[in-house]
């Protein structure tokens, strides 16, 4: 990341922040256009589907939600889904509350709606830097430009999706996508047997209705990785 | 689902991921959580995102399928090596496409 100099005003910081998240924001675009293709699929027409990445701006939750209105499911398992699968923006939320509490209210509301993994760890990075008074503005700098990307290379991939023929296996896209935010969340050994348990659990009960496997083998798949961490602390070994 | 019931559902989400997103930020200054659910939170993505991985390389038709036959699987394993190796989403993406499309094509 070429940081020279410390942005001088919080505004220099916004725009810092914007920069930053340029070759961040290439990335999302596949992603952007898979959740397009899938709403289009799951029936919903491209607005539909562009005003959903406007407001709930969460691309797993949003696949994982459109794959459970494609099938059929009550609003219950839609948003059980939408619960579990955002549930690590509580972790990034409790994290960011001290580099972000220079903000006003009014743009907490902001910030929170804006907060994606990619801005979170981005400034909680650059806060030792940045200091409490530029973090929380480059943080909004990032995320608005992933806010807008999002929303734009989500209407793509609709106008696109009606078009794209089923032998092309496009569905598996979506599972692309978990896999490249799997990856980086598996750091150690208690996160490696979480996403072991949780992965073979959710496998095991696919037979449940309406994905509610992935509930109970993320219960599971969490109690295994802090059940390792403190087997290996009780020991006084490294995690 | 019905016009009302999808934009139910999406209203729902909104406040859902927003909640999330909101309450720790808005409250935690005044209280912080307590160690065992910080603990617990740790292991939520990985937990999460491997029950939506897994279960899309290891099954067909609901059922589990885990041997050579099995394209997804196959082609899966090379993506992660490339999300391991490079981080990089499009990357990952066109690899792991591809490899499906070759596999299937070479009829494994």
């Amino acid at each position: 990341m070429a940081v020279d100099a410390l942005p001088p005003t919080p505004r220099a910081a916004f725009w810092r922040g914007v920069l930053v998240s340029l070759p961040v924001a290439v990335g999302i675009v596949p992603f952007g256009l898979v959740t397009g293709i899938a709403g289009v699929k799951a029936g919903l027409s491209a607005v539909e589907v562009t005003v959903m990445s406007g407001l709930v701006f969460a691309g797993a939750a949003q696949l994982v939600a459109l794959q459970l209105i494609g099938a059929g499911a009550s609003l219950f398992f839609v948003w059980l889904a939408t619960l579990v699968v955002n549930l690590r923006y509580l972790m990034y939320s409790s994290a960011l509350a001290k580099p972000l509490e220079g903000l006003s209210s009014r743009m907490k509301l902001l910030a929170a709606f804006w907060m994606v993994d990619q801005n979170f760890a981005l400034a909680l990075n650059q806060y030792s830097t940045l200091g409490p008074r530029l973090t929380p503005w480059f943080y909004l700098g990032i995320g608005w430009v992933l806010w807008l990307g999002w929303v734009a290379c989500t209407y793509i991939g609709a106008l696109l999706g009606a078009r794209l023929p089923e032998a092309w296996s496009l569905d598996f896209a979506v599972p692309l996508c978990f896999l490249v935010l799997l990856v980086p969340a598996v750091q150690d050994r208690p996160s490696l047997l979480a996403a072991l348990v949780g992965g073979l659990v959710s496998t095991a009960l696919i037979g449940l209705p309406y994905r509610s496997g992935l509930f109970i083998g993320a219960i599971a798949g969490i109690w295994a990785g802090v059940w390792l961490e403190n087997r290996a602390a009780g020991r006084g070994g490294k995690p | 689902m019905s016009d009302l019931e999808l934009w139910t559902a999406l209203l729902g989400m909104t406040l859902i991921a927003f909640a999330l997103r909101y309450l720790p930020l808005a409250m935690l200054e005044r209280f912080s959580l307590p160690p065992n659910l910080q603990q617990a939170l740790r292991y939520v993505p990985a937990a999460t995102l491997a029950g939506l991985v897994l279960p899309a390389l290891l099954t067909a038709d609901g059922q589990w399928a885990v041997g050579l036959d099995n394209e997804r699987l196959l082609a899966g394993i090379i993506a992660a090596l490339m999300a391991w190796r490079f981080k990089h989403i499009l990357l990952t993406l066109l690899v792991g496409m591809a490899a499906l499309w070759l596999l299937q094509w070479m009829g494994v």
